[in-house]
């Protein structure tokens, strides 16, 4: 079965990363994958986006980086949420609530 | 972003650039390894799944550099980095080098001249104390500056206007201090001329109104702080020494404040001598000549007919007048 995929709006990818990585460390291809199932193969991101926005949320210091090793045994670099990442999560959810709903309300009137 | 989080980040871009690059090199690279290792887990044959690993990836240097874009300070490295490239290729093409160095060369002097000529201009004019009080004095009917010495005897004579009327006529001589005679432009002024200007002299004295006694009767010559600088080495023995002008023995009486050099625009003389002195030193005598009759219109109106000369204007002296009241018209 083919998910139809559907680009993804500006500001939902850090959300989406903070989520994905709330239930634990993962390193890039971890996240991506992670992602891919939370919203059910409809977002599936390309490094092209996801190692800039990674590494722009390290800057941000939302999330950590440290070397690791895969499943496979390969060296891998692994990230995970810090403190600041965990609230800027909670900012995130409560401003994608609100947009959602006014979209929602919107699409709803006659 | 915290203010220090945001500058460590920025340092740790700068200087740490390479760690930080060998870092994310690492980074694709085991993600494209991984992608492979998917690849291969999903039944692909081993070239087939690095090819679909590589089109998922879409061009490690392509991913690598958009990381590098976001990176706090990166504008600083690529900046660097052009500079270095440039460098190359200014060293590869050194006939591309010369012609840009002697173009920028070329246009830098050029500036500078235009500058210099601004400077004498409008940035530094006539230093004196009370320029705005000066005014130079012209004829209205022709507009010429010039005016013939028995007209400005007369103007002088006859001025209520102004405190006081000087005039000057620039001329070059040969100079001649012993040992290497050499040309200069000089001003001859009446004697009042920098009484009227209202200044000091550096060194020794100026010549005054004083000094004159007729044709001839002071042979002095105040120098120029730069020409004395030059020609003198900042000698200040030089007062009281008598030097050739056109050959005849003038005696140096002192030298001007550097921060003045004439009342011309763009030629700055090189010393000043008494104007009554003008025929030993243009070697023919025209301070009686008369110009023609003319109407001024300026802070005095002679009456019609008071000039009654010939129509020689050979001595043609410009006008400096020095007075605190704007002329009436």
């Amino acid at each position: 079965m083919k998910q139809e995929q559907t680009a993804l709006l500006q500001g939902t990818l850090d959300i989406l990363i903070l989520k994905s990585l709330l239930a634990g460390e993962l390193h890039g291809l971890g996240v991506s994958r992670r992602i891919h199932q939370l919203t059910g193969g409809t977002f599936s991101v390309k490094p092209g986006s996801l190692f800039p926005a990674l590494h722009r949320m390290e800057e941000e210091g939302w999330i950590s980086a440290f070397w690791g090793d895969s499943e496979n045994n390969r060296r891998a670099k692994y990230y995970r949420l810090t403190k600041a990442g965990r609230k800027q999560l909670e900012v995130e959810t409560q401003k994608w609530g609100r947009i959602s709903s006014a979209i929602a309300r919107a699409l709803e009137a006659s | 972003m915290p203010l220090l989080a945001k500058a460590r980040n920025f340092f740790r871009n700068l200087f740490f650039f390479d760690g930080r690059d060998n870092d994310l090199d690492q980074e694709i690279r085991s993600h494209l390894e991984m992608l492979i290792d998917e690849n291969i887990r999903a039944g692909m044959p081993p070239g087939e799944a690095q090819r679909a690993a590589r089109i998922e990836l879409g061009g490690s240097e392509q991913v690598k550099e958009q990381v590098r874009d976001l990176r706090i300070g990166n504008w600083l490295h690529s900046v660097a980095s052009d500079c270095r490239f440039g460098l190359r290729q200014l060293r590869k093409n050194s006939g591309f080098t010369a012609v840009a160095v002697a173009t920028l060369a070329l246009g830098i002097g050029a500036n500078a001249v235009v500058f210099g000529v601004l400077n004498a201009l409008v940035i530094r004019p006539l230093n004196v104390p009370h320029a705005e009080s000066l005014w130079g004095l012209e004829r209205g009917s022709d507009n010429a500056v010039n005016q013939s010495y028995p007209d400005y005897l007369d103007l002088r004579d006859r001025n209520r206007s102004f405190e006081d009327l000087a005039a000057y006529n620039v001329t070059s001589v040969g100079l001649d201090t012993g040992n290497n005679p050499s040309s200069a432009w000089i001003l001859e002024t009446t004697g009042n001329y920098f009484d009227a200007l209202g200044i000091q002299p550096y060194l020794g004295r100026f010549f005054h109104a004083s000094d004159e006694h007729g044709p001839n009767s002071a042979p002095y010559i105040v120098l120029t702080y730069a020409y004395w600088h030059s020609h003198f080495q900042d000698d200040r023995g030089v007062v009281g020494r008598t030097v050739q002008v056109n050959k005849h023995p003038f005696t140096i009486l002192g030298v001007a404040p550097p921060e003045f050099r004439g009342t011309l625009l763009i030629v700055f003389p090189d010393f000043w001598v008494p104007i009554v002195n003008q025929e030993q030193v243009e070697g023919t005598n025209v301070l009686n000549a008369r110009g023609k009759p003319r109407h001024f219109d300026g802070a005095w109106t002679p009456q019609g007919g008071r000039y009654s000369g010939t129509s020689c204007c050979r001595s043609q002296l410009d006008w400096l007048i020095s007075g605190k009241d704007l002329p009436e018209r």
